[in-house]
C-alpha cells in the first residue's frame, strides 16, 4: 500500500499547479470576453425564452454571468458564429462528471457534507453528472415551443399514459439501471408502477454515504431503518426478535422485485432452511420437525411471526 | 372537496403575482374480469376495477420566485398520495406529503397438511378465506426549512405513521386448526408513531454546526384469536394480546469545516433514549366447559445510547483521498427481568435501538482508514482497514479495490458467539465503456460449538462446523449505444457437518438481461432468470407414515423469463407489449403467465388517449383451487394545461 501511495503521489505531483476544472474549461477560447446574455438571445431565442420562466432565471441571469457561466466568454463566438469558439456541449461532455457537476455544485448544496457526498457519490464516480438527469431542465423545449422549465420537478405528464412499464422520474433511473427495470416487472414487486412509489423514495441520486445511496437517517443498519419507515409494524420492539431481522431485511426479501410471494428471495421452506438447515435436520433447534415437514407443512404455517414476537420465543404466537 | 381545494391552493397562494401555472391530469377507468381465486389474484396483481385518478401534477412559478408543486394519486385499490411543496427561493420551503398504501395478503393455505396416509395434499385442505389481511399503511409528514440568514437555517417537521388491518386467516399455531374451516384465526393489528423533529444549522467562523432533536411516541396493539381443537377437553379459544407503548428521543450535534481545499473535518455527538412498556396477555376460553383463564405480564425497559464520531478527509486533487473515521458508542439499559434475544444492542441503529436488556453496559469502538488512489485514468486502487471492537466481537477487513478496476481480497476474522473466518476474492474490471467483467470466490468457516442439555429424538447433538463456498461470475456488455447485455451467475454451497457429514445445501442463481435500442423510437428488453435450492440429507428420516424411514429431500427452483418492447412508429402513437412466465418446480410448484399491451395516441398538444390490456394467469400444479385467470382493460385520458 505504501508503494502504491508513493507512486500515486508522484503521479499527481505534476497536477498541483492546474487551475480548477471548471475554470480550465471556461478558459477554452483565449482572448474572448464576456458579452452578456442579451447578446446570446439575439440568436438563441428558444433558450432565452426557456430561462425567462425558469427557476434558474434570477440567480443565473440576474446574479451571475448568465449563459457565459457555463459556456465561457462569448465574444469570439458572437463575432464568428463558430461553434468551436465557445464552450459547447461537446466540450462539456468531454470532461469528467465530477467537473461537470462542479458547475452546479458551486451554487447548489450549500451544506458542505452534502456537497462532499455528491462529489464522491457512486454516481459521480461512475461518470454520472448532474446534467445526465437534469438536462431537460436546462435547454429542453416542448414540441409546441412552450417553455417547460418545470420539467425538472414535474415529470413529463405524458409518460404516465404511454408506458405500462415505466413512469415519471423512475424512467430517468432506468435509462442506466436496466436490470432494475426488469426487477420491477417481476410477478411480485414494490409498486413503482402507476406512481405509487418512486426510486427516490429509497435512494438519493445525489449521493449519500450509505450503501447503494440509500435514503436514511440512522447510524447503524441503515437499510433496515429505511424499510421501517413504511413497514413500521415490523419494527417492533419485540421481546424475541428473529435473528434474521437483525441481520437485515434483505436477508430474506428482495427489495425491488421477486418471483416469490412477499418479495422473498426464495420460496417456501427453502427460505428458512437456508439458515435452519442443520446437521441433525429435520430437528431444528431442540425440536424434532420430521412429523410436520414430511407432511409438507410450511414453516410459517406455525411460525407466524417471522419478524418477532412478544409472547413466544419460537415465534409461533 | 379536499382535493379541489388542494388544486386551487397554488393559485390562491400566488394570486397577486403573474401566474405561470401548468400541469397535467391523467384519469382512467379499469375493468377486470377474474375467474378463479380472487384473493390470490389481489395479492399478486393488486389492482381493482373502477375509476382511477392516475395523477394530477401542477406547478407554479411567479415573478417573485415562489414555486408551488402538487402531485396526487387516487386509485380504486385505496392507494393515494398527495405531495404539496411551496417555497420562496433561498428563503424557505414547506413540504406536505400524505401517502396511503393498501396491501392485500392472501393467507389461504396452498400446501398445508397432507392427508394422513399420503404425501400429497387433498382438495379439502385448501381454503380461500374471505377477509384476508388487508394492511393499510399511512404516512403523513410536514417538513419545513427556513433560512433566517444566508448560512443560518432552521428546519423541523412532524411525521405520523400508522399501520392497521384485520384479517381472518388459517395460519396458526395449532397444526389441526385447518381441519375445521369454521374456526378461523383472526388478527387485528394497529400501530402508530408520532415524530417531531427540530434542528438548526449555523456557522461560527469557518465551522458549520448542525444541531437537531427528535421525539417519537410509539404505540402498537396486536390481538390474535386462535381457536384450537385438540380433543373435547382442550376445545378452546386462545386470544393473545400484545401492546407496546413507548417514547423515544434523540439529539445530535455535529460540525464540519475545511482547511484549504485538501482537508475536511467533521465530528459529532449523538444521544438517544427509549422508555418502553410492552405488555402481553393470553386469554383462554373453553368452548365446552366455559371456564376462562388469563395470564400475562407487564414489562418495562429503559435504554440510553451515546455515540461520538470524528472523521478526517485528506483529498489533495483528484488522485488521492485518505479518510480516517473513528466511532465510539456506549449505552446502558434496564428492564423488568425479560431476557433479550440480542446480545449486542448498542451496535444497532438509532431506530433499532428500541430494544433493551435486563441490564447491560457495553462499549463499541470502531476505526476505519481508507485510502483511494487514482493514479491514472480508469484505475482506482482502494485500501480499507476496519476494526470493530467490543467485548464479544471483532472484525478486521482489508479490501483493496476500486471502481473501474477492482481486484482485491477481503479477509475477515471475528467472533459472534463463535469464531468465524471469511476470505473472499473479487475482481471487477471495466475494460472499456462497453465491457465489464466481474467474478469472485468467497469462503466462510464457522466454528460453532453447540451445547444442548438434552437430546432431540435420536439425533446427535454436539460440536459442528459450517462451511460456505460462494462463487460468482458476471459480464456486462454494451456492444453499441443501442444494445447491452448482462449475465450474472452466483452459486452458494453450504455444508453443515458433524464429523463431516455429506448433508448439503446448494443455492444457484443465474440471471441474464438484454436491452436493445435498434432505433431511437424502439426499445426491446428481455430477462431470463433461474434460481434453485436443493437440500438433501444423506441419512434416513423417520416419517409419521407407519413410522417408516425414508431419505429426505427439499428442492425448489424458479425459472422465468420476461420480454417486452415499446415502439413509437410515429410521433403521435406509442405502443407497448410485454410477456412473462414464471415456472416453479420441485417440492412447491406453480406456473404464472402475464401478457400485456398498451397504446397511446396524441390527439393534440393538450389531449392524449390511451389504453392498456393485461392478462394474468396462475396455475398451481399440485392443486387447482388457487388458480385464476384474469383480464384487465384500462382506458386513460390525459389533459395538459
Amino acid at each position: 500500500m505504501l508503494a502504491l501511495l508513493a507512486a500515486s503521489l508522484m503521479a499527481t505531483a505534476g497536477k498541483r499547479g492546474d487551475p480548477k476544472p471548471s475554470g480550465r474549461v471556461l478558459a477554452k477560447v483565449s482572448g474572448a470576453t464576456l458579452v452578456g446574455s442579451s447578446k446570446c438571445k439575439e440568436c438563441h431565442e428558444d433558450e432565452a425564452r426557456f430561462y425567462e420562466g425558469s427557476l434558474h432565471h434570477r440567480p443565473f441571469f440576474e446574479g451571475a454571468a448568465g449563459c457565459e457561466s457555463c459556456h465561457g466568454p462569448g465574444s469570439r463566438h458572437a463575432e464568428t458564429a463558430d461553434k468551436a469558439q465557445i464552450v459547447n456541449k461537446e466540450d462539456l461532455q468531454k470532461i469528467k462528471a465530477q467537473d461537470r457537476s462542479s458547475f452546479c455544485l458551486s451554487c447548489h448544496f450549500s451544506n458542505l457534507l452534502a456537497k462532499r457526498d455528491a462529489f464522491f457519490s457512486q454516481h459521480a464516480r461512475a461518470e454520472v453528472s448532474c446534467w445526465d438527469c437534469h438536462e431537460d431542465s436546462l435547454h429542453h423545449l416542448a414540441a409546441g415551443g412552450k417553455p417547460q422549465p418545470r420539467k425538472a420537478f414535474l415529470p413529463d405528464a405524458k409518460e404516465g399514459i404511454v408506458n405500462l412499464f415505466a413512469r415519471n422520474q423512475n424512467e430517468y433511473c432506468f435509462r442506466c439501471h436496466e436490470t432494475q427495470r426488469m426487477e420491477f416487472a417481476l410477478p411480485f414487486r414494490h409498486p413503482l408502477e402507476r406512481g405509487k412509489m418512486t426510486c427516490t423514495d429509497c435512494h438519493n441520486p445525489h449521493g449519500d454515504p450509505w450503501r447503494n445511496q440509500l435514503v436514511t437517517h440512522s447510524v447503524g443498519n441503515e437499510a433496515d431503518a429505511l424499510c421501517f419507515r413504511c413497514h413500521a409494524e415490523q419494527r417492533g420492539p419485540f421481546v424475541w426478535q428473529h435473528q434474521a431481522v437483525e441481520e437485515g431485511c434483505t436477508k430474506c426479501h428482495k427489495p425491488h422485485g421477486s418471483p416469490n410471494r412477499r418479495l422473498l428471495t426464495v420460496s417456501g421452506n427453502a427460505l428458512c432452511l437456508q439458515c435452519h438447515f442443520e446437521t441433525r435436520f429435520p430437528a431444528v433447534g431442540q425440536t424434532a420437525h420430521d412429523f410436520k415437514l414430511s407432511r409438507r407443512a410450511r414453516c410459517f404455517d406455525c411460525h407466524i411471526r417471522p419478524h418477532g414476537s412478544n409472547v413466544s420465543e419460537d415465534l409461533t404466537q | 372537496m379536499k382535493l379541489r381545494a388542494l388544486l386551487f391552493l397554488p393559485m390562491l397562494l400566488c394570486a397577486q403575482d403573474r401566474t405561470e401555472f401548468n400541469g397535467a391530469v391523467t384519469t382512467g377507468f379499469k375493468l377486470i374480469n377474474n375467474r378463479g381465486d380472487l384473493n390470490y389474484f389481489r395479492e399478486r396483481v393488486g389492482e381493482r376495477a373502477g375509476l382511477t385518478l392516475e395523477s394530477i401534477q401542477a406547478g407554479h412559478i411567479t415573478d417573485k420566485f415562489w414555486h408551488v408543486r402538487l402531485l396526487t394519486l387516487l386509485t380504486p385499490e385505496n392507494n393515494s398520495r398527495v405531495v404539496l411543496q411551496a417555497g420562496l427561493a433561498g428563503k424557505f420551503r414547506v413540504r406536505l406529503r400524505f401517502d396511503r398504501l393498501q396491501t392485500y395478503y392472501d393467507t389461504s393455505s396452498t400446501n398445508f397438511g397432507a392427508s394422513t396416509l399420503s404425501f400429497s395434499p387433498t382438495p379439502s385442505q385448501y381454503f380461500s378465506m374471505p377477509g384476508d389481511l388487508t394492511l393499510r399503511r399511512t404516512t403523513a409528514t410536514v417538513d419545513f426549512s427556513w433560512r433566517l440568514r444566508e448560512r443560518f437555517l432552521v428546519r423541523g417537521g412532524y411525521r405520523f405513521r400508522r399501520s392497521n388491518g384485520s384479517s381472518l386467516q388459517l395460519a396458526g399455531g395449532s397444526f389441526f386448526s385447518v381441519l375445521d374451516s369454521s374456526l378461523p384465526t383472526s388478527e387485528t393489528l394497529s400501530a402508530f408513531h408520532h415524530t417531531y423533529h427540530l434542528g438548526v444549522d449555523f456557522p461560527v467562523g469557518r465551522i458549520n454546526f448542525h444541531l437537531g432533536g427528535e421525539i417519537e411516541n410509539l404505540k402498537s396493539r396486536d390481538s390474535f384469536l386462535q381457536p384450537q381443537i385438540e380433543g373435547i377437553a382442550l376445545n378452546r379459544d386462545l386470544t393473545y394480546r400484545n401492546e407496546t407503548h413507548g417514547h423515544y428521543g434523540s439529539a445530535t450535534a455535529t460540525f464540519d469545516f475545511s482547511l484549504g481545499e485538501s482537508w475536511h473535518f467533521s465530528g459529532g455527538y449523538l444521544f438517544s433514549g427509549l422508555r418502553n412498556n410492552p405488555q402481553w396477555s393470553r386469554l383462554e376460553a373453553n368452548r365446552n366447559f366455559g371456564y376462562l383463564s388469563q395470564r400475562g405480564d407487564r414489562l418495562h425497559a429503559d435504554s440510553r445510547f451515546h455515540g461520538l464520531f470524528a472523521q478526517a478527509l485528506y483529498a489533495p486533487r483528484r488522485a488521492l483521498a485518505v479518510r480516517y473515521r473513528v466511532v465510539q458508542q456506549w449505552g446502558d439499559g434496564t428492564g423488568d427481568g425479560w431476557q433479550l434475544r440480542f446480545e449486542n444492542p448498542v451496535d444497532r441503529s438509532l431506530t433499532e435501538s428500541l430494544e433493551s436488556h435486563t441490564s447491560f453496559t457495553s462499549t463499541l469502538h470502531r476505526e476505519q482508514v481508507s485510502v483511494n488512489l487514482y493514479p491514472v485514468q480508469r484505475v482506482t486502487l482502494k485500501g480499507t482497514y476496519r476494526f470493530d471492537g467490543r467485548t464479544r466481537e471483532y472484525k478486521n477487513f482489508f479490501t483493496p479495490g476500486g471502481l473501474n478496476f477492482t481486484a482485491g481480497a477481503s479477509i475477515q476474522d471475528g467472533r459472534q458467539e463463535a469464531d468465524y473466518h471469511n476470505l473472499s476474492f473479487e475482481a471487477r474490471i471495466r475494460a472499456t465503456d462497453r465491457v465489464q467483467f466481474q467474478g469472485g470466490y468467497g469462503r466462510r468457516q464457522n466454528e460453532i460449538r453447540e451445547k444442548y442439555d438434552r437430546l432431540v429424538r435420536n439425533y446427535f447433538l454436539g460440536d459442528r462446523d459450517a462451511e460456505t463456498n460462494l462463487y460468482r461470475a458476471g459480464v456486462k456488455v454494451r456492444t453499441t449505444r443501442r444494445a447491452n447485455f448482462a449475465f450474472d451467475f452466483r452459486r452458494e454451497e453450504r455444508d453443515y457437518s458433524v464429523l463431516r457429514s455429506q448433508n448439503r445445501l446448494e443455492f444457484d442463481t443465474y440471471a441474464a438481461t438484454v436491452n436493445l435500442h435498434p432505433t431511437n423510437r424502439c426499445f426491446l428488453f428481455g430477462m431470463l432468470y433461474y434460481t434453485s435450492m436443493d437440500t438433501r440429507l444423506l441419512g434416513l428420516v423417520r416419517t409419521p407414515q407407519f413410522s417408516t424411514f425414508s431419505p429426505w429431500e427439499y428442492a425448489v427452483s424458479n425459472t422465468g423469463f420476461l420480454v417486452g418492447s415499446t415502439w413509437t412508429p410515429w410521433e403521435k402513437l406509442t405502443l407497448g407489449v410485454q410477456f412473462q412466465q414464471n415456472r416453479a418446480g420441485g417440492t412447491e410448484s406453480y406456473l404464472l403467465h402475464d401478457l400485456g399491451g398498451s397504446v397511446e395516441y396524441d390527439l393534440g398538444p393538450r389531449w392524449s388517449l390511451g389504453a392498456r390490456y393485461q392478462f394474468f394467469e396462475s396455475n398451481l400444479a399440485q392443486a387447482r383451487l388457487n388458480n385464476y385467470h384474469a383480464h384487465l382493460l384500462q382506458a386513460l385520458l390525459n389533459y395538459r394545461f
